[in-house]
């Protein structure tokens, strides 16, 4: 190119510099792309996959089952005190009998 | 990479269709068409360093993981420039943070426009001093150029691309093309 460009040949030249530049990327480059993105399959196929409602149904219903049952449980036993203190039979020394549920059943 | 000595006269729209069928080899192909429209993309937006080629794979894996949701309303040239434009925003300003902790700022900017100097005082490669001369502009001016003049996108184009209204385009590549001028006409190469 020639190198003796004054002030209005750059302008004009400058579009052009522009539209002809132009830079590659290494020789391998697809192949380094096609390999990282082989590898990025392969690691998404071996990856286990987020399944919610399998984990949902795995972990949290079991939980909420055990603590239904044990809150039953507990209920009831609550409940076998509290009769026995609504007919007066009920040991009132004892810790076990829930004041608030003692005072439930006698109202 | 494409194995299929015919893949170079399928259409990108065939093309796609192919990987999406599940022949990623015809990928290579999508490649191959467009490596040297991003590659001037991204060198012209962050210059000619390492970065560029990791900044390039992300652009095509991107472009890959995109694929069954592009549906076509842009070519896949304006769709590989809108990625490798914002991709090169985002590797600039990794760059700044990283220069901001090691280096105070102003003394990074002091530094900077020193080399820029010298640099385009010495340099006699046309492309190269192109290259420092379009670093010494504003990232946001930058990308208009890149897209405006090195690319050819419509104003139009180049202003839904980068979604800035229109007449930010025309000023900023107006600043930009008065830059780029005061810059060129005080190297050694138009002496």
């Amino acid at each position: 190119m020639d190198r003796n460009f004054n002030e209005e040949q750059i302008e004009g030249q400058l579009e052009d510099l522009l539209k002809n530049y132009q830079t590659n990327f290494s020789a391998n480059f697809a192949e380094n792309v096609m390999e990282k993105i082989y590898n990025e399959l392969v690691m998404d196929s071996k990856r286990p996959s987020i399944n919610w409602w399998r984990d949902f149904s795995r972990i949290v219903i079991p939980a909420a089952a055990v603590v239904i049952i044990l809150f039953g449980v507990s209920f009831i036993l609550e409940h076998e005190v509290s009769k026995d203190a609504l007919i007066g039979t009920a040991d009132l020394t004892k810790n076990s009998v829930n004041p608030f549920l003692l005072d439930y059943w006698t109202y | 990479m494409s194995d299929n000595p015919n893949s170079n006269k399928l259409t990108d729209a065939e093309l796609i269709s192919l990987v999406l069928q599940g022949n990623k080899q015809f990928f290579g192909e999508l490649i191959r068409r467009y490596q040297s429209q991003v590659a001037s993309t991204i060198t012209a937006m962050i210059g000619n360093c390492e970065e560029v080629e990791d900044v390039g794979q992300e652009v095509f894996i991107r472009f890959f993981r995109a694929l069954e949701t592009f549906r076509g309303e842009s070519s896949v040239g304006t769709f590989l420039t809108r990625i490798a434009i914002n991709l090169s925003l985002n590797a600039l300003k990794k760059r700044k943070r990283l220069l901001q902790r090691f280096v105070g700022l102003s003394e990074k900017n002091e530094y900077a426009h020193d080399a820029v100097e010298v640099d385009l005082s010495e340099s006699s490669d046309i492309k190269e001093l192109l290259e420092r001369a379009l670093q010494k502009l504003d990232e946001g001016i930058r990308a208009v150029v890149v897209m405006r003049l090195m690319n050819g996108y419509s104003v139009k184009e180049t202003a839904e691309i980068l979604n800035l209204p229109q007449g930010t385009v025309l000023s900023r590549l107006s600043r930009g093309q008065k830059q780029l001028k005061d810059v060129l006409s005080k190297s050694n190469y138009y002496g």
